[in-house]
């Protein structure tokens, strides 16, 4: 027959195994009702230790799984940076692209008028003026337009515009940039059909209003695809709103998200000459103004542009 | 709640348990963070200053790490000026705390451990609880704790231990 | 008959800017601002002495047109030199080795000089 001791420290040994396993079978109602008081106190020691144990293997756990979520979290940030530089790359591969093409056109043709005026005679020269000054005069344009997108986005990124409010009609500068764009419109053969019959006044900076309607009508030519578009502007009660629309080939969904964005790649950069910024900018000019501009659009069935701003 | 008189050394001394109106009633559940006003208040009442360096904390009968916040602030509040004091813990309606309350505890018994003096536990019938004591007085590392039967012998006891 | 030169270059201006400098050379001159329709004519019999390749185009790249040339012996041997303004020769896993590379902008000067090697 074993010893009342023995029993003891077998029962204790053996919830000492137990609570080395991760479970304990003490009760309080066992601890209570134990006539040995020492017994009931070792007891409650077990219980406790056992309590404590499976306590620090909890928090062990939650830190495990904090851990986890900081290096999934790090993980998502690295493939975000990585997505970004990319995009940078790929931007500035497109901005080298574009901006040493007219270069070289320029090149050749100053180097041809060079080589006409020292070797030939001056039939040929004047021939050859006349032949590449229309070229020439069009490179100058694209640099131009490049360079100023370009410090633009520089101004933007590193200080903000500067906007320089003052009463300004929008239906005056829609008309305008309409015009500006006449020989491009004859030259796609596109039908503009515009909605400004009546003055749409407020404080907005006039030149750069004017660029967001450049960017917008540019857009809407360089990807309408030959079919009409439309711009009107309208007076509401404390807003102007402007919308331009295109029946072209429109925006996949998967970019629509993201075309308001610096290096948003929109559409493949072979396609279309120019650096893809005008959106970005043309966002940028209006979140400024305290407005808001909006895209609506499905893959060849058009896009259409609004602009809300505040008056 | 009770008011109770008591001679000691021929002074008479008010006895509150808690604030004489009680301005929410508690319930037997957990509190946490989204607990009122009111409700918080009540819970620090739980603590008060029944004597000269002498406080009564009446724990609550269910206790969290929130609860255990409110109590331990109040009693560092009551005792900011004081070097040395002593308390009665009024445990004959707790319920065992749980492994992460107790880790509450001991935590913010090590900030004012140096300057308690003695710690006089009533548990009533309460056996589980007298246990407890005993055995997780020590893991705190209170170093001076009693186990009474009665509020009055612990209050007794714990003038004694600051008379000394 | 002297062979002609071939240039595929998608930019318009750019295109003719090249035509008109090396005409003005004597040279004769077939340009292309499509790679594919460069890849028909040479299929059909036409076989210029160089080419010159711009390689950022649409439709078909400088790269994918180099891939279809490789791929057939009867024009295969054409050399090419490459016109880009790209720092980096090899794009979507395709590569350039030991083709001669014209970095624009460049010169009429270096453009005879590149081209005058092949004739």
């Amino acid at each position: 027959m074993p010893s009342t001791a023995e029993t003891a420290t077998d029962r204790i040994l053996s919830h000492l195994s137990e609570i080395g396993a991760g479970r304990c079978t003490i009760t309080e109602e066992a601890i209570v009702r134990e006539r040995d008081p020492n017994m009931s106190q070792i007891l409650l020691g077990l219980l406790v230790l056992h309590e404590d144990l499976a306590y620090a293997r909890k928090l062990r756990d939650e830190a495990e799984a904090a851990r986890l979520v900081t290096a999934n979290e790090r993980e998502r940030l690295l493939e975000e940076l990585e997505k970004a530089l990319a995009a940078r790359d790929q931007f500035l591969a497109l901005a080298s692209h574009e901006l040493r093409t007219p270069l070289s056109t320029m090149t050749l043709l100053v180097d041809n008028f060079v080589e006409a005026v020292t070797v030939t005679e001056s039939g040929k020269l004047a021939a050859l003026i006349t032949q590449h000054l229309p070229i020439l005069k069009r490179q100058v344009e694209r640099l131009g337009t490049l360079v100023l997108e370009m410090l633009d986005v520089s101004q933007i990124t590193s200080g903000g515009l500067d906007l320089v409010p003052a009463p300004v009609d929008l239906t005056a500068i829609v008309r305008e940039v309409v015009e500006r764009f006449g020989l491009e419109i004859e030259r796609r053969q596109v039908t503009v059909k515009m909605h400004a019959d009546f003055p749409v006044v407020g404080m907005w900076d006039g030149a750069r209003l004017d660029q967001v309607v450049t960017n917008l009508l540019s857009n809407a030519l360089k990807f309408g695809a030959g079919r009409p578009v439309e711009i009107s502007v309208r007076a509401e009660a404390d807003r102007a709103v402007l919308i331009v629309r295109d029946c072209g080939i429109g925006i996949a969904p998967q970019i629509r998200s993201k075309i308001f964005g610096p290096f948003s790649g929109a559409v493949s950069t072979r396609h279309h000459a120019g650096l893809g910024l005008g959106l970005w900018i043309a966002h940028q000019i209006v979140r400024a103004s305290g407005g808001s501009i909006t895209a609506d659009s499905r893959p060849d069935e058009g896009s259409t542009f609004t602009v809300e701003l505040p008056r | 709640m009770l008011r109770t008189r008591l001679r000691h050394s021929g002074v008479v001394l008010a006895f509150n348990c808690a604030k004489d109106v009680d301005r929410v009633q508690l319930a037997n559940r957990p509190y946490g963070p989204d607990a009122t006003q009111e409700e918080r208040d009540a819970i620090a009442d739980r603590v008060s200053v029944i004597g000269e360096r002498l406080l009564l904390m009446h724990e609550l009968t269910v206790q969290t790490p929130f609860s255990v916040s409110l109590i331990f602030d109040r009693l560092e509040a009551l005792t900011k000026d004081w070097d040395r004091f002593a308390y009665v813990l009024d445990l004959t309606n707790a319920t065992r705390p749980d492994a992460e309350v107790r880790a509450a505890i001991k935590s913010r018994i090590a900030r004012i451990n140096e300057r308690v003096v003695f710690v006089a536990a009533v548990v009533g019938d309460n056996r589980l609880m007298r246990a407890m004591v005993r055995l997780v007085g020590y893991g705190l590392g209170i170093r001076n704790i009693r186990v009474c039967r009665s509020r009055e012998e612990a209050i007794s006891e714990a003038r004694g231990a600051l008379n000394c | 008959m002297t062979r002609p030169l071939m240039v595929i270059e998608d930019d318009d201006d750019l295109r003719e800017a090249l035509a008109a400098s090396l005409a003005m050379e004597g040279f004769e001159v077939s340009a292309f601002g499509d790679a594919r329709e460069a890849l028909r004519e040479l299929e059909c019999g036409l076989r210029p002495f160089l080419i010159l390749l711009d390689l950022m185009m649409p439709n078909m790249s400088g790269w994918e047109f180099r891939e279809a040339q490789e791929a057939d012996p009867a024009i295969a041997p054409i050399p090419v030199v490459v016109i880009t303004a790209a720092h980096t020769l090899g794009s979507d896993g395709h590569s350039l080795t030991g083709i001669e590379v014209l970095r624009k902008p460049f010169s009429v000067e270096a453009l005879l000089e590149v081209v005058g090697r092949y004739r």
